[in-house]
């Protein structure tokens, strides 16, 4: 009875203090920016690897300029989806930096989205855009300014692979149609115009296949390359 | 040595003389303006999403159409920049821009009517120190017939007449402060007060709670002896009112713009006089809505049932088992007027869109809820609703899954 009763306490009180390191390593301190900002990893992922809806892009690993850049054009009204401009209107800049910061540190996966289960020949033609683009349609390659991993080039050049295909279709659409803009020479808006549909579908079938990466350090050649777009390539 | 000459230096030295005393008086009139500026939150209609302070552009929407906000900075062409301070009195008092031109009343000059001249004229003062926008105007896009200016004569007539506040002696001087910011600058009958068909409040109703055109989200009662202010204690309205969240709850939706661009920046005198004018007003039932639904207890009884469920997993970890929240970082839903007022608008919203509470200066990294719109049915967002509406001694009535698809098409 006795050495009995002695064990039992014992181990559920091992139990509980496996219980509670485990409760720790799960939810993060309350006084936490993981805590506070519920709301972006509640549609973004909760280590910011991309949502449950398709429409909703990873952001882990993005350049924090670019994060930023985002979060004040949705505050302007220059970027638009609605549920977005609602969360960041009355947060100061300071926070928004923050915010950046956060899902700028916070390791690529190294997964794609999954793709759409397109036609080989499709990803292929996407693969070649992306990678080489097309000379007779003054068509710069997507790695270019992206990087040559796709992955973006610090310090405000987006990483586009292993995004979900419906966001960078949506995306392509918007730069296309003017509802994404730039400044003035505004290059994704001549890349979508000169992408045209179809070619659209494909750059975004393949880059869903690939894997998501740290952005790569500038270059010259991406320095050259973005030297070309309005604002020196800045979002 | 001509008398002219003459007569040149000693201007000039009484000017020198005198400046120093204009200069600091015109500074106190300045700063006195901005602060009253920001109690009206003027900058929040007259600045579009972006756009330069004060340069107009924002559109108002109203079941009539879309008024746009004009350019008050002083620019001489597209703005006031002309006005004298007369014509700027007659704006806000009279709701009549020169010329005669009459306003329409999305601009609350049905509020500001109480504004005293000598407030006016600070505000005046302020605005001509803006920088001035060459920001032209937009047209407005209205229907027929409420296109048609000349029209808000007969509204004016109906509905309008310029006023001034007159003090109570009885009582103190802090809620006869009050009752001035609330019925005047503060214009917060512009949202608190259901609006007839022609967009006009009426006095019998003031505060009463209303819907906001277009934009469905319900600014509750102030007043109702049910759902009022009537148990919050001064401190915590003032809270609300400078920081945007309170130990009864946490503003979203239009209040936390107007915390944002406007009431974060009362003094905490101003603040405490306006929690003591609202909180002195006749209390009153809430009046019936053309929203009001009936549902059937049996019906009411399966939705709080899934929504205790649903509730458990997806919301207790924030707001807490009993609805209790957590002070200073999460609403309660318990005793919380938003989430039981009449019109259910607030709550299903808020669940659907989810959002960060409004930064102030107190609270400038704030939390946030997430989203539940693409992982909850309409009959899980109603269920919760309902259930959160029912529990812990809140008494609001049940929300059809019907209802949410009003809102969620808003999206
Ligand atoms: C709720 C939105 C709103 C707020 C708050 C607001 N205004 Fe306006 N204001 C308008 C709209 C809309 C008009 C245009 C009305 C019209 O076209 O008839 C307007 C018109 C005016 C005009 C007439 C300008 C012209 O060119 O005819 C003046 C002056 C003005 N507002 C000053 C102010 C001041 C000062 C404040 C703050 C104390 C203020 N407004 C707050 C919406 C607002
Ligand atoms: C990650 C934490 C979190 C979760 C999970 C969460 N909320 Fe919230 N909730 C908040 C925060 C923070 C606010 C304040 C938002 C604001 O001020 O705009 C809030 C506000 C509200 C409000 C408005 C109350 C007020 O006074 O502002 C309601 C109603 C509400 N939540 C209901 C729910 C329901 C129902 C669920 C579950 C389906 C839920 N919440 C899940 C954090 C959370
Ligand atoms: C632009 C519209 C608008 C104006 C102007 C406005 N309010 Fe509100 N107010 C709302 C809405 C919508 C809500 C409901 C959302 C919330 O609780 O934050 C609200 C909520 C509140 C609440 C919380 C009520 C509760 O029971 O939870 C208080 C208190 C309040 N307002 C006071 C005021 C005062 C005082 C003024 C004037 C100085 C004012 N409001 C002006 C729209 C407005």
């Amino acid at each position: 009875m006795r050495p009995r009763t002695r064990y039992v306490p014992r181990t559920a009180l091992a139990a509980l203090a496996l219980g509670a390191a485990c409760a720790v390593a799960a939810a993060p301190a309350l006084d936490s920016l993981e805590r506070r900002i519920a709301a972006c990893t509640g549609c973004h992922g909760e280590r910011g690897q991309g949502g449950r809806n398709d429409y909703n892009p990873r952001l882990e690993g993005q350049p924090e300029g670019y994060m930023y850049a985002q979060l004040k054009h949705y505050q302007a009204g220059a970027r638009a989806y609605p549920r977005m401009e609602a969360m960041v209107q009355f947060l100061p800049d300071a926070y928004l930096h923050e915010i950046a910061q956060y899902f700028a540190a916070l390791p690529p996966s190294g997964q794609a989205a999954g793709g759409v289960g397109a036609a080989p020949a499709v990803l292929e033609r996407g693969r070649t855009l992306a990678l080489r683009g097309d000379a007779a349609r003054k068509l710069d390659a997507c790695a270019s300014c992206h990087g040559s991993e796709l992955s973006g080039v610090l310090p405000t050049s987006p990483g586009i692979a292993g995004q979900p295909y419906a966001y960078l279709s949506a995306q392509l659409g918007a730069w296309q149609s003017g509802t994404r803009r730039a400044a003035h020479p505004d290059c994704m808006a001549a890349v979508a115009h000169r992408l045209g549909g179809r070619d659209m579908q494909a750059v975004a079938a393949w880059l869903s296949t690939q894997p998501a990466r740290a952005p790569q350090a500038m270059d010259a050649a991406t320095r050259e390359a973005l030297s070309r777009c309005g604002n020196g390539g800045a979002p | 040595m001509s008398p002219r000459w003459l007569r040149g230096i000693f201007a000039l030295l009484l000017v020198a003389a005198l400046a120093p005393v204009h200069a600091a008086d015109d500074a106190a009139l300045v700063a006195k303006g901005e602060y009253l500026a920001r109690i009206g939150d003027c900058v929040s209609c007259h600045t579009a999403r972006g756009g330069e302070p004060f340069a107009g552009g924002r559109g108002i929407p109203t079941p009539f159409g879309t008024v746009y906000a004009p350019n008050i900075t002083p620019d001489r062409t597209h703005g006031i920049g002309a006005w004298s301070a007369d014509d700027f009195w007659r704006a806000l008092h009279e709701g009549v821009a020169p010329g005669g031109v009459l306003l329409y009343p999305a601009f609350p000059y049905t509020s500001y009517t109480y504004v005293t001249r000598e407030d006016a004229d600070a505000i005046y003062a302020y605005l001509r120190t803006v920088q001035p926008a060459s920001h032209k105007n937009r047209e407005n896009d209205l229907r027929f017939p409420y296109s048609v200016r000349a029209l808000l004569l007969g509204w004016q007539g109906l509905y309008f007449k310029p006023a001034t506040f007159a003090p109570d002696p009885r009582r103190s001087p802090a809620w006869n402060r009050g009752a001035y910011l609330v019925q005047g600058l503060g214009h917060c009958a512009a949202c608190h007060s259901p609006r007839n068909a022609m967009g006009a409040t009426d006095a019998e109703n003031r505060y009463a709670g209303g819907l906001i055109p277009e934009q469905d989200w319900y600014a509750p009662s102030l007043n109702s002896a049910e759902a009022g202010l009537g148990t919050w204690s001064e401190d915590e309205i003032a809270a609300l009112l400078k920081t945007g969240r309170s130990a009864r709850g946490a503003t979203f939706g239009p209040m936390s713009e107007v915390v944002f661009h406007s009431l974060q920046y009362l003094t905490d005198a101003d603040a405490h006089a306006i929690a003591t004018y609202l909180k002195s007003l006749p209390q009153q039932p809430e009046p019936r809505s053309a929203r009001d639904v009936y549902v059937s207890r049996s019906l009411a009884a399966r939705l709080t049932t899934r929504g205790a469920e649903i509730y458990r997993k997806e919301c207790a970890g924030c707001h807490g088992d009993r609805g209790e929240g957590v002070a200073g970082i999460y609403p309660p839903l318990a005793n919380n007027q938003a989430v039981t007022a009449r019109v259910p608008a607030n709550p299903i919203r808020i669940v659907m869109q989810g959002g960060f509470q409004v930064a102030t200066a107190a609270n400038p990294r704030p939390y946030s809820m997430p989203s539940f719109a693409d992982r909850m049915s309409d009959d899980d967002v109603a269920a919760v609703v309902t259930y959160i509406r029912a529990s812990w001694g809140n008494k609001g009535r049940a929300v059809l899954p019907d209802e949410i698809k009003l809102y969620r098409s808003g999206e």
